[in-house]
């Protein structure tokens, strides 16, 4: 007698006379019980097919229940796309978290030289100063090695003219005039200065 | 699908068909539908439980459960009236125990000794399955189940059998 039966053996009498009592299966049809189980085998049987060894007996006989391929294919599809993209995400997990740090690649460029701006003909080839007083220096120095046309009409002329008086105010200006008229001396501006002129040839 | 043939499941029905009934009536009145899905559910099972009963008793557990909780939801107080008048024993006449006077002190057990007493007298499941079916110990299944057989026996005016003294064997 196991210790079980004897703690419960003073209510063996009860447990006996219930025991006794058959419980009533109430409106339990066992005709469609039966029904709905063999509706539930056979459609387990053809969601799941069972691998029948082919060189088992029942082989053909079971071959009966086995899916056409192509809804075995169709079974085996999400399984497989699932598996598939599970691995390609923990690929892709793996590449990022083992992604090694930019390198920094420390190198030197050379930039070319800023275009020079050249004034004047190409025949003089003239490299304007960058700033206002080199330019004007450079206007001083050079303005009788300039040619005779580019000195009344061309544009280096007046670029350096414009700096002059930016930096040393009008009378520079006229000054430089007066300057550069007497190195033309068959050119006059009144006839005081032409008779003069006259006189003195003669 | 599970290895259970037509000539199991006619076994299963006629031995612990209306135990099962009679376990799921103790939540829900529509208690042959859960006894019912139960087994067709048992038909579908890839692989045969190892012990097809016990898990016919967690089954119909968890369905009576829910069918419960359904009408619960519904409140028909008529259905209520029907499960109260349907019997829950068949009547016989080598019954030691008027079948209503034990179905109406039955019913007024807590459930949990109601369960304990159902699964262990009819159901023939152990303590240690019922304390798993339950989610408890098995200690506190035995507890269950001797609190509701001394509850019954007052209930129903069985009597205890006299002790044998140990003096006066």
């Amino acid at each position: 007698m196991s210790q079980e039966e004897i703690e419960t053996g003073d209510l063996n009498a009860i447990a006996a006379a219930l025991s006794s009592l058959s419980p009533s299966t109430g409106r339990l049809d066992r005709d469609r019980l039966m029904f709905l189980a063999g509706e539930a085998a056979a459609r387990s049987n053809l969601a799941m097919p069972r691998l029948v060894p082919l060189h088992s007996a029942a082989s053909n006989s079971a071959m009966a229940h086995e899916l056409p391929p192509r809804m075995a294919a169709r079974r085996w599809a999400w399984p497989v796309a699932f598996w598939t993209m599970s691995a390609v995400a923990a690929t892709l997990l793996v590449v990022l978290v083992a992604r090694p740090e930019p390198r920094v690649i420390e190198r030197i460029v050379r930039l070319p030289a800023e275009p020079q701006v050249v004034v004047g003909t190409p025949a003089g080839a003239v490299v304007a100063p960058t700033n206002a007083s080199e330019r004007l220096e450079e206007a001083e120095r050079g303005g009788a090695e300039r040619p005779a046309h580019d000195r009344r009409t061309g544009d280096g002329d007046y670029l350096s003219l414009r700096d002059r008086v930016l930096a040393r105010g009008i009378d520079s200006w006229t000054s430089g005039r007066s300057a550069s008229n007497a190195a033309l001396p068959e050119k006059t501006h009144n006839h005081r200065e032409l008779l003069e002129s006259v006189l003195e040839s003669l | 699908m599970s290895d259970v043939g037509p000539q199991q499941l006619a076994r299963l029905l006629d031995e612990h068909g209306g135990a099962l009934v009679l376990y799921a009536r103790q939540w829900c009145s529509s208690a042959e539908d859960v006894v019912q899905d139960a087994l067709v559910q048992l038909v579908r099972q890839e692989r045969t439980p190892e012990r097809i009963v016990a898990w016919l008793y967690r089954v119909v557990r968890n369905g009576a459960i829910s069918a419960a909780r359904a009408e619960q939801r519904r409140r028909h107080h008529e259905t209520d009236a029907a499960a109260r008048e349907t019997p829950w024993f068949t009547m016989s006449d080598g019954d030691r125990l008027d079948a209503e006077a034990a179905q109406a002190a039955l019913a007024q057990l807590p459930l949990e000794q109601r369960e304990t007493i159902v699964a262990r007298l009819w159901g023939g499941l152990t303590f240690d399955e019922i304390a798993e079916l339950t989610g408890s110990s098995s200690s506190s299944a035995h507890r269950w189940y001797e609190a509701g057989l001394v509850a019954l026996r007052q209930r129903l005016g069985v009597e205890c059998p006299k002790k044998k003294s140990k003096l006066a064997t």
